[in-house]
């Protein structure tokens, strides 16, 4: 696609051209066109006006229209957005009993997400290999800290990793290194990931649990920033207030 | 006529100014979003030069943060993982790195060192490395002459880049596990730990 010179709005010589009248010589609209963005009225705009305002419009459509497609795409891939429900994948049930404890599963059978004993399920796609996740890892662990010291929070809001490509012992080199209270899932064969749509790392998903089913309410690529802050916009999300 | 090539055009420009864009825009994200998509590769493109049991062929690189670095100056001191990737600012040994990089402690556990090396120049790796955080080890430039080391231990591919390849040496010098793994896939760290593992039951069998 770059390499395409000397023409459209991305080539180099396009202010060469501004200040020439070359392109005026028709009098007709052509792409090499300087002002194929510029607005409709402005004093360049001569002869085939009508036409290159029925273009402009066309352009901006077509242009946000592919904008928005490559960036839902680009960013996080096809993971599942808010309002969506979780995609069914399925756990191993963590030998720990605290964290059998902690997420309320009592049998041994592997178990979805979703019935994790709680309100929200927070849901990290990590990998021990990714540098991002690593940066990120001592900031879930305060979001974790928070929770587990707020009474009010406590039980309601539940978190959970899920190591993206990660055998059993990478993930454990991963939580041993961190000290990550909460628990962790291999994800060696990729099962998982690909379920959640193959997205980048670190990836944050936010899930309200209610009787009535389940909806995600938090689906974004990268760092939530402070712990903090992230905490209540999840309890905003969860109306836990 | 116009009419239909200026649409054609038209869509052209705007999936160029789009492509250029959203490049931009989704730069915010993970490691990985910048990241250059390869194909898969022929797993393994070379003929291994060494085996298990040689001494391991000495070698002097320039590292990116600690000058001259020879495999020879670590020898009767320290157990030594040579870790080969193919390129840098790709995405599977970019990650590769940081995961050793987490996983200090167990190299220090086996007493041994770890010898990134690439056949890119220093600021290409430079650059690279900085995006993976501190490593605590030394990364080499197999730079010029081009792949000379990787030719050495016959990993170096037709295309010029080195194989994925670990090579597990003891303090001897003497080559203990070799894996040239596919490129297209990461090695399990287990499998490497096993490895050092067995360096150490292999040391104490001897003495």
């Amino acid at each position: 696609m770059a390499t395409y010179p000397g023409n459209g709005i991305l080539s180099i010589n396009w202010p060469v051209r501004l200040n020439s009248n070359t392109f005026s010589q028709e009098g007709a609209f052509t792409f090499e066109d300087p002002f194929f963005f510029a607005p409709p009225v402005c004093k360049w705009s001569f002869g085939g006006h009508l036409v290159r305002k029925t273009y402009y419009f066309k352009a901006f459509l077509l242009f946000f229209a592919i904008a928005f497609s490559f960036l839902s795409i680009r960013d996080g891939s096809a993971a599942p957005k808010e309002g969506e429900r979780l995609p069914s994948f399925s756990l191993v049930v963590p030998a720990n009993d605290s964290y059998k404890q902690y997420l309320g599963i009592r049998e041994d059978l592997p178990f979805l997400p979703t019935r994790v004993d709680g309100r929200m399920l927070i849901i990290e796609i990590f990998s021990m290999y990714c540098p991002w996740c690593q940066k990120e890892a001592p900031e879930v662990n305060k979001l974790h800290a928070l929770i587990e010291g707020n009474p009010k929070l406590k039980g309601s809001v539940k978190i959970i990793g899920i190591g993206a490509g990660n055998s059993k012992y990478e993930v454990e080199v991963f939580k041993d290194n961190y000290k990550v209270p909460f628990p962790l899932f291999p994800d060696e064969d990729l099962k998982i990931h690909k379920a959640l749509g193959e997205p980048m790392t670190p990836y944050f998903f936010a899930v309200k649990l209610t009787d009535a089913g389940d909806k995600i309410s938090y689906s974004k690529l990268g760092s939530f920033g402070k712990a903090e802050d992230f905490l209540a916009l999840i309890v905003k999300l969860a109306e836990l207030e | 006529m116009i009419l239909i090539k200026g649409y054609l055009r038209l869509t052209f420009f705007s999936l160029a100014a789009v492509f250029f864009a959203t490049t931009a825009l989704a730069g915010s994200g993970a490691f990985s979003d910048k990241m250059f998509k390869p194909v898969p590769m022929k797993p393994v493109d070379s003929i291994l030069k060494v085996k298990v049991g040689d001494r391991a062929p000495d070698f002097t690189l320039p590292s990116v943060r600690s000058g001259m670095v020879s495999l020879s100056q670590y020898l009767g001191k320290k157990n030594i993982v040579l870790s080969f990737v193919p390129a840098a600012w790709t995405p599977v040994c970019s990650d590769q790195w940081p995961g050793y990089n987490l996983a200090r402690s167990i190299f220090e556990r086996y007493d041994t060192v770890l010898l990134g090396i690439s056949v890119d120049n220093i600021p290409t790796l430079y650059s690279w490395t900085s995006e993976m955080g501190d490593l605590w080890f030394p990364v080499l430039s197999d730079f010029w002459p081009h792949g000379n080391v990787a030719s050495s231990y016959g990993i170096l591919r037709s295309n010029g880049v080195s194989e994925r390849a670990l090579f597990v040496i003891d303090k001897e010098g003497f080559i203990r596990a070799i894996d040239v793994h596919d490129i297209n896939r990461r090695p399990p760290l287990e499998a490497l730990v096993k490895e050092l593992t067995k360096l150490n039951e292999g040391k104490a069998k001897t003495q």
